[in-house]
C-alpha cells in the first residue's frame, strides 16, 4: 500500500476497567496497574469467586440526562466512547462532521437476557418489551452512536468474535479509500453480561484469582470495554496521531494440533504484505495473548516463525483489563497509537515463565525505537487478524 | 479500480431451492407463506411465515460431518455451493477450488433457532437455572450465536478474508458492498457474499410485540397493507474481478456497477420521515456507478408491507426518480421478510432481472395507496429491457444500502 492510500488516525477514545481517558489509561498501564474486580455476589453468585475486568463507572450518569433506560450496557459504553471521541475530534479537526461520517463497530450480544428469557419460559407475549427487543438487535450500538452523533455515512457491525475490532478498523479504512466516507469512527465494544460470563466459566476458560492471566499459563480473565478510533483519509498533518498501514486475516480450515500457528502466521504476513513492510521494520508488537494456552502457543509460534526468533519488544495488555472479546483488538490498537507516540511499551503483568522473553515480553516498561507496531487478534475458531500502525512522526520521550 | 461481476448465484427460499426453480416461481408470482412449523406459534396472535420447505437433512457432501451442523450453516453451504458451481469454482468433493476466495455472510440472528431448540429441550428435563448454564456452554463451544461463518469456511476450505456482518435486515447487501469494495480496491479477486437467517421464535416474538406482523399475507405498497410476514432464506453470490473472469474464461451473469450506504441517524425502528437515509444510499449508489437516475430501468424495493416503511420508500423513489420512476418490484410479497438474508435475496433477484429482462410481480396488490405513487408491477410479471436494476434495503437502526446491477459489457468477455 502506498502512503497516499494510508489512512490517518486522528483521534482515539477508550473505556476500560481502568477508566475512560485513553492517556490516563496508558499512564496507568505504564505504572502496572490492574483493573480487576469481582461481580457483586448477589448478581452472579456462581461466579463471585472470579475476577473480571469490569467497567465500574456509572455509565448512565456519565452520559447524563434521561432516555438511556432500554440501552444495553454495550450501547451505553459505545455512546459514551463515541461522544468522547467526537469531542476530541471536533477540537482538533477543521473538517466538518458531516453526512459522510460513518461507523464500523465490532460487537456481539446475547439475546437471552433475563427479561426475554422469562417471556419465553412463560410463553407470554405481554412480557416481551418492544424497546428492549430493538435494543437487543446486534446493530443497535452502532446505530445508537449514529443517532446520537447524527452520522449519515456507512455503518457496519462486525460480529466475528475476537478479530471483529481489527476487522472493523480495516473496513472503515476501505470505506475511506473507496470514497464512501470522509471520516469513520471505528473500533469495537464488548460488555460482560451474565450469559457471557457464565459461558466463559462453563467452558472452563476463566481463571481463578490464584492463577491470574499470563501468556504462558492457562486461563483467561474476562473483561469489557470499548475503543473507537477516528480515521480520515486526508487530514491536516498536525492532527495525525498515527497511520493505519496494513491489515491481514488468517483462517485455518483444517487445524492440526492445538496451538496450530497457521492462521496467525497468515494474518501477520497479510498485514506485512499490504503495508509493503518486512518483519525487520516492525518495532513493537501488541500481542493478543489472553492466557489461553492454545491460543497463546499458536500466537507465539507464528511470531517466532515470521520474525525468525527475533520478535520485537512486545506487550500483552489483557493482564491489566482482561479478555475483552470483540473489543480486545481495537482497545490494543488505541494503546498502540500512544505507545508509538511515546516510544514505550507498558509492562506485561503476571509474567511467570522465563521463556516468554523470546516473545519480546517484559514485566518492566520497555523503551522502543519503533516506526511501526503490529497488533494481533486471535480467535478460538482458528481465525486471526493483524493490523499495522505507523507512527505519525511526532515523538515525545517516554 | 477493478470492475466487479457476478459469476455465480445460489439460493434457498420458501418458493424454491436453486436459482432456476426460484426464478420460475418468482416470475409466476408464487407465495411461500404458510403456517409456522419451526416452533410452537400457538402463543402468538399471528401464526404465518414463509419457511423453507423440503430442505434435506442429509448433505450430499460429507454427510456425517455436515448433517450435524446448525441449520443456518447447512442452508448457507447449499446456497454457496450452487453459486460456486455456477462460477466453475466447486470441486466434486463440494469444496471451493480457489481457497483464497473471501467469505462474507450477513445475518441478523445467526444460529438462534438451533439454540432455541436446544434450550427448549434442556428446559424440559432441567430446572431453568441449569438450562441456562447448558445453553451458555453451547454458545461458546460453537462460537456463540454466529458459528455460521467459520463452519461454512471450514467446509468449503476457504482461507481468504472473512466477515460476518450483522446490520439487521440490510446485512446481506452490506456484505455485497464490502465484498465488491475489496475487489475494486484490489484486495481480493473472488469473494462469496450473501446472507442467511432461519425463522426463530425470539425474532417472531419481537416483531409480534411490535405488532408488525400481517395476519394473512404481505401486501407491499397496497392501501390496505397490514404489516410484514417473517420468512427465512439463504442467498449467496460469487463476485469476481474482470481480470479473474477473463483469466478463467467465465461469462458473468451481471455486473455489480455501484453501491451506496448510509445511516438514517434517526430512530432504532422508525424510518426517517422524509426517507433521508434511503435517499442518500440510492444517490450514493448512483454516483458510485457513475449513472444518472434515468439509466435505472427497474427498482427492487425493500417493500416490507408495513405502513411506515412503504410510504417512506415510495416517497424516496419519487424524490430521486421523479414521476417517471421505473417499475418497482417487492419480492417480500412472495418470500416474506428473511431479515439478514432479505437484501441478499433481493440483490440476487436484481441480478436475475438484469440478466433475463423480466420483472417479477408484487403480488397481493389490490388497491393503490395515494401515498405510495409508484408502479409496483402488480400481480403480473412484466417484460422490459433492463440496462440497470437498483436495489434498496433498510433495517432497524436505519442502516441503508443500495446496489446497482447492469448487464456485463459484451465487449469485455
Amino acid at each position: 500500500m502506498s502512503t497516499s492510500q494510508a489512512v490517518a488516525i486522528t483521534g482515539i477514545s477508550l473505556l476500560s476497567s481502568l477508566g475512560s481517558d485513553p492517556r490516563q489509561i496508558f499512564e496507568q498501564l505504564l505504572q502496572g496497574q490492574r483493573g480487576m474486580s469481582r461481580f457483586p455476589a448477589e448478581d452472579l453468585p456462581a461466579l463471585a469467586q472470579c475476577d473480571y475486568g469490569r467497567v465500574t463507572l456509572n455509565l448512565t450518569e456519565l452520559l447524563g440526562g434521561k432516555g438511556w433506560r432500554h440501552f444495553t450496557r454495550a450501547g451505553l459504553m459505545a455512546c459514551l466512547v463515541g461522544r468522547h471521541l467526537l469531542a476530541r475530534v471536533e477540537t482538533t479537526s477543521s473538517a466538518p462532521i458531516d453526512e459522510l461520517t460513518g461507523i464500523s463497530l465490532g460487537y456481539s450480544h446475547d439475546i437471552f437476557i433475563p427479561s426475554f428469557y422469562s417471556a419465553f419460559m412463560e410463553k407470554d407475549l405481554r412480557l416481551i418489551n418492544p424497546p428492549l427487543f430493538l435494543n437487543l438487535s446486534t446493530n443497535a450500538p452502532a446505530s445508537q452512536i449514529s443517532i446520537l452523533l447524527k452520522f449519515h455515512g456507512p455503518i457496519f457491525t462486525h460480529t466475528t468474535g475476537f478479530t471483529a475490532g481489527l476487522e472493523a478498523l480495516d473496513t472503515a479504512a476501505m470505506m475511506l479509500r473507496g470514497g464512501h466516507a470522509e471520516r469513520m469512527f471505528a473500533g469495537a465494544v464488548q460488555e460482560i453480561n451474565e450469559e457471557l460470563a457464565e459461558s466463559f466459566h462453563q467452558v472452563r476458560w476463566t481463571n481463578t484469582p490464584q492463577t491470574l492471566t499470563s501468556p504462558t499459563t492457562g486461563g483467561i480473565i474476562a473483561g469489557e470495554g470499548c475503543a473507537l478510533l477516528a480515521l480520515e483519509k486526508n487530514p491536516e498533518s498536525r492532527n495525525v496521531l498515527a497511520w493505519l498501514r496494513g491489515f491481514g486475516q488468517g483462517f485455518n480450515p483444517a487445524p492440526g494440533e492445538p496451538g496450530d500457528p497457521t492462521a496467525a502466521q497468515q494474518a501477520i504476513q497479510g498485514a506485512l504484505h499490504q503495508s509493503g513492510l518486512t518483519p525487520a521494520e516492525i518495532g513493537a508488537v501488541f500481542l493478543a495473548a489472553s492466557g489461553d494456552a492454545c491460543l497463546d502457543a499458536a500466537e507465539g509460534k507464528a511470531l517466532e516463525t515470521v520474525f525468525s526468533s527475533q520478535v520485537p519488544p512486545s506487550v500483552a495488555l489483557k493482564g491489566a483489563w482482561g479478555e475483552c472479546y470483540h473489543a480486545g483488538g481495537a482497545m490494543a490498537a488505541a494503546m498502540a497509537v500512544l505507545a508509538l507516540e511515546q516510544q514505550c511499551l507498558p509492562p506485561t503483568l503476571n509474567l511467570a515463565q522465563p521463556e516468554v522473553k523470546r516473545l519480546g515480553l517484559s514485566s518492566a516498561i520497555q523503551k522502543i525505537n519503533a516506526r511501526y507496531a503490529l497488533i494481533m487478534a486471535m480467535d478460538r475458531d482458528q481465525k486471526a487478524a493483524a493490523l499495522i500502525l505507523e507512527a505519525s512522526g511526532k515523538r515525545p520521550a517516554c | 479500480m477493478h470492475d466487479v461481476y457476478v459469476t455465480g448465484a445460489g439460493i434457498l427460499t420458501s418458493i424454491g431451492h436453486g436459482c432456476v426453480t426460484f426464478w420460475q416461481a418468482l416470475t409466476r408470482g408464487d407465495s411461500g407463506v404458510g403456517a409456522v412449523t419451526r416452533f410452537d406459534s400457538g402463543w402468538f396472535p399471528v401464526q404465518i411465515a414463509a419457511e423453507i420447505k423440503n430442505f434435506p437433512n442429509i448433505s450430499p457432501y460429507c454427510p456425517a460431518a455436515e448433517s450435524s451442523l446448525r441449520l443456518s450453516a447447512r442452508l448457507t453451504l447449499a446456497a454457496a455451493r450452487e453459486a460456486l458451481n455456477q462460477a466453475g469454482l466447486l470441486s466434486p468433493e463440494g469444496v471451493c477450488t480457489l481457497p483464497s476466495t473471501g467469505l462474507l455472510i450477513g445475518s441478523n440472528k445467526g444460529d438462534l433457532w438451533d439454540i432455541e431448540q436446544q434450550r427448549w429441550r434442556t428446559q424440559q428435563s432441567l430446572l431453568p437455572s441449569h438450562a441456562k448454564k447448558i445453553t451458555a456452554q453451547i454458545l461458546l463451544t460453537d462460537n456463540t450465536y454466529y458459528g455460521v461463518l467459520p463452519r461454512v469456511a471450514e467446509h468449503l476450505r476457504l482461507t481468504g478474508p472473512q466477515h460476518l456482518i450483522t446490520n439487521a435486515c440490510s446485512a446481506g447487501a452490506y456484505t455485497l458492498a464490502l465484498g465488491a469494495e475489496q475487489i475494486r480496491q484490489g484486495q481480493a479477486s473472488v469473494v462469496l457474499c450473501g446472507g442467511v437467517d432461519v425463522l426463530n421464535e425470539s425474532i417472531y416474538a419481537g416483531f409480534s410485540s411490535l405488532r408488525s406482523l400481517a395476519p394473512e399475507r404481505c401486501q407491499p405498497f397496497d392501501l390496505h397493507r397490514q404489516g410484514l410476514v417473517l420468512g427465512e432464506a439463504a442467498a449467496m453470490l460469487v463476485l469476481e474481478s474482470k481480470a479473474s473472469c477473463q483469466a478463467r474464461g467465465i461469462q458473468p451473469l451481471a455486473a455489480l456497477a455501484g453501491w451506496g450506504m448510509s445511516c438514517d441517524a434517526h430512530h432504532l425502528s422508525a424510518p426517517h420521515p422524509e426517507g433521508k437515509g434511503t435517499i442518500l444510499a440510492l444517490q450514493r449508489a448512483l454516483k458510485n456507478a457513475c449513472l444518472t437516475p434515468g439509466r435505472i430501468d427497474c427498482l427492487v424495493a425493500h417493500g416490507t408491507g408495513t405502513i411506515g416503511n412503504d410510504r417512506m420508500e415510495a416517497q424516496a423513489f419519487r424524490t430521486i426518480f421523479g414521476e417517471a420512476a421505473p417499475p418497482v418490484t417487492a419480492p417480500k410479497s412472495m418470500l416474506g421478510h428473511s431479515i439478514g438474508a432479505a437484501s441478499a435475496v433481493e440483490a440476487l433477484v436484481a441480478a436475475l432481472i438484469t440478466q433475463n429482462d423480466l420483472i417479477p410481480p408484487t403480488i397481493n396488490f389490490e388497491t393503490p395507496d395515494p401515498e405510495c405513487p409508484i408502479d409496483c408491477v402488480p400481480n403480473q410479471v412484466r417484460k422490459k429491457i433492463i440496462r440497470a436494476c437498483q436495489t434498496n434495503a433498510s433495517s432497524f437502526g436505519g442502516n441503508n444500502v443500495s446496489l446497482i446491477f447492469t448487464k456485463p459489457s459484451p465487449h469485455a468477455f
